[in-house]
């Protein structure tokens, strides 16, 4: 209870301006999130949070640690059941269907599919340790997308070359740095064509901020490639 | 001293011996694949978020964790049968009776192991699995099945060297394995210690084979992208051999 809920922090006008506010096409939010709610027994965490993020829009949520970030990210990445709200992506609710009045949470097959729209970049990025860098990247194209092997390397191989990592392809976790695994997650995420990338503590480690600097240089190869996602960044302040 | 070494060498080469080497062999890989198959859905089974489930594998490790290995086989092979008409039938041989038991008593302890295993992997590892969009029978086989195999390797060894062990039980319920052999032999040639030193032989040989396939297996699961020097199956045989 000592900690500020989040949802509080947003409505203090703390949510940040777009670090590269770049709006193209509608006003259609790709992302957004309707009073969302979440606990934890008796802590609440998420005291009902609203915001929407354009296509093109980086955001990012700043609060101090233990305020939620993370959780609302899960929330949002279908990670982790709301207690109450929406997320829409598109305009269209997810996570949940509608039967017989009620609104029920979606079956784990069905919210796997849903998943797979939203990219996700974990605060301690998670990656793979029994795959290669290039084999992080290729698994969510082999299983989830139903490529086939040959193309998933194809296209893995790009992805992970465009995040600078093309002579560490076949390193495994234990071999590459902080910065490496970060953008091994970030390649591993993109690589699915997601609508929203959500990115949690992005800014700790030095490569995404320098990408963010220069968000013409990055962004502008990105926009030639591929359509590109919004993206919700979290972070928070230097302590 | 009494050893006469023309008939050590007679029954390590006698083919009855090594007939029984083939039964023992043949038993503890039966018997340990239904064991860790079964031992793995009672694992999945104690991870269930509903409760009867939970209790139902809960029970299963108590009871064949307290129940002595050869009470159990006696059991199965003279009570069942008494009990369920379906196990009088012909098929219901000793290698069936002791497979079944004996892969039941390794079913509880690789359950345990295998739970072990399931905790000691980050929980950040399904997360990610599922981020990315896969259904949870992708999320067990592709990200969390092969880190699961790699902690569980040296325990489930163990079990196997256990088990190879145990099938000596099985002599009881006069299947033909090693022990039963040199039983037999035994009692018409009354050279104890020439055929029991021949037994200790092979089991020895059968674990060593088993110890170099165990680090040829652990091999395979060291996630690095060159070799380190001094990972050659000899020198692993040694290490493991300098640990015990
Ligand atoms: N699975 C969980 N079960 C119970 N409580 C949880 C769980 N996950 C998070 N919490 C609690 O929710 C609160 C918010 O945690 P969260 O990880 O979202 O914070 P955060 O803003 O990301 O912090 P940090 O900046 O340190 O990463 C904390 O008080 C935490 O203890
Ligand atoms: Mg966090």
């Amino acid at each position: 209870m000592s900690e500020p809920p989040l949802g509080h922090l947003l409505d203090a006008g703390l949510l940040g301006e777009p670090v590269a506010a770049s709006r193209e096409g509608t006003s259609e939010y790709v992302l957004e999130a309707v009073d969302l709610r979440k606990r934890y027994g008796h802590n609440e965490v998420l005291r009902g949070v609203t915001f929407g993020v354009h296509r093109g829009d980086v955001k990012a949520v700043l609060g101090p640690s233990g305020s939620g970030k993370s959780t609302m990210l899960r929330c949002l990445a279908l990670l982790e059941p709301i207690d109450a709200g929406e997320v829409r992506l598109e305009g269209r609710r997810i996570g949940v269907r509608e039967s017989g009045g009620r609104l029920v949470s979606l079956p784990e097959r069905v919210l796997a599919k849903e998943r797979s729209e939203i990219g996700m970049v974990f605060q301690r990025f998670n990656l793979f340790p029994h795959l290669t860098a290039l084999g992080n990247v290729m698994i969510g194209l082999t299983e989830v997308r139903g490529r086939s092997k040959a193309e998933a390397r194809e296209i893995a191989q790009t992805m992970i070359a465009r995040v600078g990592l093309a002579e560490r392809a076949s390193f495994y976790l234990g071999e590459l740095s902080g910065g490496q695994q970060q953008r091994v997650a970030i390649a591993r995420a993109l690589v699915m064509n997601p609508k929203v990338m959500l990115f949690d503590e992005p800014t700790s480690r030095g490569w995404f901020r320098q990408a963010c600097r220069r968000p013409r240089d990055h962004d502008g190869r990105w926009r030639h490639h591929r359509r590109r996602p919004a993206r919700r960044v979290l972070r928070q302040p230097a302590a | 001293m009494d050893f006469k070494p023309s008939v050590f060498f007679e029954a390590l080469t006698s083919p009855a011996f090594i007939d029984g080497v083939r039964i023992t062999i043949t038993l503890t890989v039966v018997a340990m694949a239904f064991g860790l198959a079964l031992g793995l859905v009672v694992a999945l089974l104690r991870a269930s978020p509903w409760a009867p489930l939970r209790a139902v594998a809960w029970g299963y490790i108590w009871v064949f964790r307290a129940i002595p290995a050869l009470v159990w086989l006696l059991f199965v092979w003279d009570a069942l049968p008494q009990l369920v008409p379906a196990f009088k039938g012909d098929w219901f041989s000793a290698f069936a009776a002791a497979t079944i038991a004996l892969a039941m008593n390794e079913a509880a302890y690789a359950a345990e192991v295998f739970r072990g295993g399931l905790l000691s992997i980050d929980e950040g590892q399904q997360l990610a699995a599922r981020a990315l969009g896969m259904p949870p029978s992708k999320v067990f086989t592709k990200v969390i099945a092969p880190q699961l195999i790699r902690v569980t390797i040296p325990p489930l060894s163990n079990d196997f060297i256990t088990m190879l062990k145990l099938t000596s039980l099985a002599s009881v319920i006069s299947l033909q394995e090693l022990l039963a052999r040199t039983q037999t032999l035994v009692a018409s040639t009354f050279r104890f210690v020439e055929y029991f030193s021949a037994a200790a032989i092979y089991y020895l040989v059968l674990v060593s084979i088993f110890m170099v396939i165990q680090a040829q297996l652990e091999r395979r699961f060291v996630w690095i992208s060159r070799q380190p020097a001094g990972t050659s199956a000899l020198s692993r045989v040694r290490q493991l051999a300098a640990l015990r």
